[in-house]
């Protein structure tokens, strides 16, 4: 089977060593991590590649034309909503977003999710490529405010900027099953230190990842959107449907 | 007046300690307080509303410019009261249970404010029966709930159940919104309104208020 994959950059280690092993073809398009906070945008570069992917096999322009495309996303705001394709199946997880595919299942997630109120995750995925809320990102960014809007204004939006951070109550991190570090691991402590979160770690599971990179769609786990149908989201533990 | 239209301007900036000063300018030059709210205050925060709707201005300069509305029309507030100018309605206003981010659930607030609604504000993680008890309270025409995530949008369909099977059904009218949530969600939870951003909630509070 020849497997395209769209995905977040978050995925980078995850889906590479799992499409190393994977007895398919596959291919990836990697998206810059940070778009669930702009989700419009989110969905127009997905459609964007999507569009790049069925013109290549249109004009024949691939050795391997892809069976398959797979999402490297959850719901993640909203932003996977409207998706379609004309003529190639998209197989995308059944999640609100990255964490439970870190975690292996949507079911883990929510489970801790109530458990543990409040809680801001990590991974070695998110240290290398999201805007983390260090003391040097939150120095930067009041600069930015300062100059932007000067000083009066800056403090205002700074104490809005950091009101989440004080009710949460935990730093979730996740370790990995290719690559973890000890760095990485007191990085993410460091943060937890700074905002007064308690430090719990989670051990990730490849499940929902494997078995996209190895063609084993099961659909209480992923959806499956024919060709003409979009995806829409369904407002229960299905998560998503293709309408 | 010039003056007012300056109090726009600055308003539109952000500028908190100018909109004092100029409202403060304003009543001395006898311009009655709900001229200056409307003419001034209002005029300048609908045209950030209008801006932020079609994506010229973002979240930070809504922020500081609702900052601004609310310093000013604190100092307008007990002269408001005396010219006899009431209260439009009431909003009982939360984020939803399970959920602790509150900037989008500010910035109602604050536009709400703007508009002469009042708003009890019940924070974060906020539970139906919360919801429910404070609007019986309050005597309030209004719940909005805001959610951020995912995960917990879907708790809102318990605050519309739940004041469907208690004595508010019909006297309170439910309204949705944040990141996650769109007309069709509202529409399968059965909530009243759903608004895209902080302004279009305000107004629409405003009208069901006042058609309450």
């Amino acid at each position: 089977m020849n497997i395209h994959i769209i995905s977040c950059q978050v995925f980078y280690r995850d889906i590479s060593y799992l499409a190393a092993l994977s007895e398919h073809t596959t291919t990836v398009t990697w998206m810059e991590q940070g778009l669930h906070d702009t989700p419009d945008i989110l969905r127009k570069k997905i459609i964007e590649e999507i569009d790049k992917i069925e013109y290549g096999v249109e004009h024949h322009l691939f050795k391997h034309n892809p069976d398959v495309i797979v999402l490297g996303y959850g719901l993640c705001s909203n932003g996977i909503v409207s998706i379609r394709s004309k003529t190639i199946p998209i197989v995308v997880p059944r999640t609100d977003d990255c964490i439970g595919i870190f975690l292996g299942s949507q079911q883990t997630y929510l489970e801790l999710f109530k458990r543990y109120s409040g809680t801001y995750w990590l991974n070695n995925g998110w240290i290398e490529s999201a805007f983390l809320p260090t003391p040097s990102n939150y120095e930067k960014l009041r600069e930015q405010y300062i100059a932007q809007y000067g000083e009066d204004s800056a403090e205002f939006l700074m104490e809005q900027e950091v009101s989440w951070a004080e009710k949460y109550h935990y730093c979730g991190y996740i370790i990995s099953p290719v690559y973890d570090s000890i760095q990485k691991q007191n990085f993410a402590r460091e943060i937890a230190q700074y905002h007064h979160w308690e430090f719990l770690t989670f051990t990730g599971n490849h499940q929902i990842l494997s078995h996209l990179l190895n063609g084993i769609f099961l659909t209480d786990e992923v959806l499956i959107c024919s060709p003409g149908t979009e995806i829409v989201p369904s407002y229960d533990e299905r998560k998503i449907l293709a309408k | 007046m010039e003056i007012l239209n300056e109090l726009s301007q600055f308003l539109q900036k952000g500028r908190l300690p100018k909109v004092k000063e100029l409202v403060n300018q304003a009543l001395e030059q006898g311009i009655d307080a709900k001229t200056i709210l409307e003419d001034g205050l209002l005029a300048g925060m609908n045209v950030i509303g209008e801006k932020f709707k079609n994506n010229e201005v973002f979240v930070p300069e809504v922020l500081i410019a609702a900052r601004a509305m609310n310093g000013g029309a604190e100092i307008l507030k007990p002269h408001l009261v005396e010219a006899g100018v009431e209260s439009k309605g009431t909003v009982v206003l939360g984020t939803i249970k399970g959920d602790l981010h509150d900037i989008g659930k500010n910035l109602v607030k604050m536009m709400m404010e703007g508009k002469g609604l009042t708003v009890i504000d019940l924070g974060v993680d906020v539970s139906p029966e919360q919801y429910i008890e404070a609007a019986r309270e309050h005597n309030a025409q209004i719940i909005a709930c805001s959610a951020l995530l995912t995960t917990t949008m879907t708790e809102m369909k318990n605050v519309v159940d739940q004041v469907k099977a208690s004595d508010l059904n019909g006297k309170v009218k439910i309204m949705i919104g944040g990141a996650p949530v769109t007309q069709s969600f509202c529409e399968s939870i059965g909530a009243d309104r759903y608004t895209p951003d902080a302004a279009s909630a305000a107004d629409a509070a405003l009208e069901l208020c006042i058609s309450a």
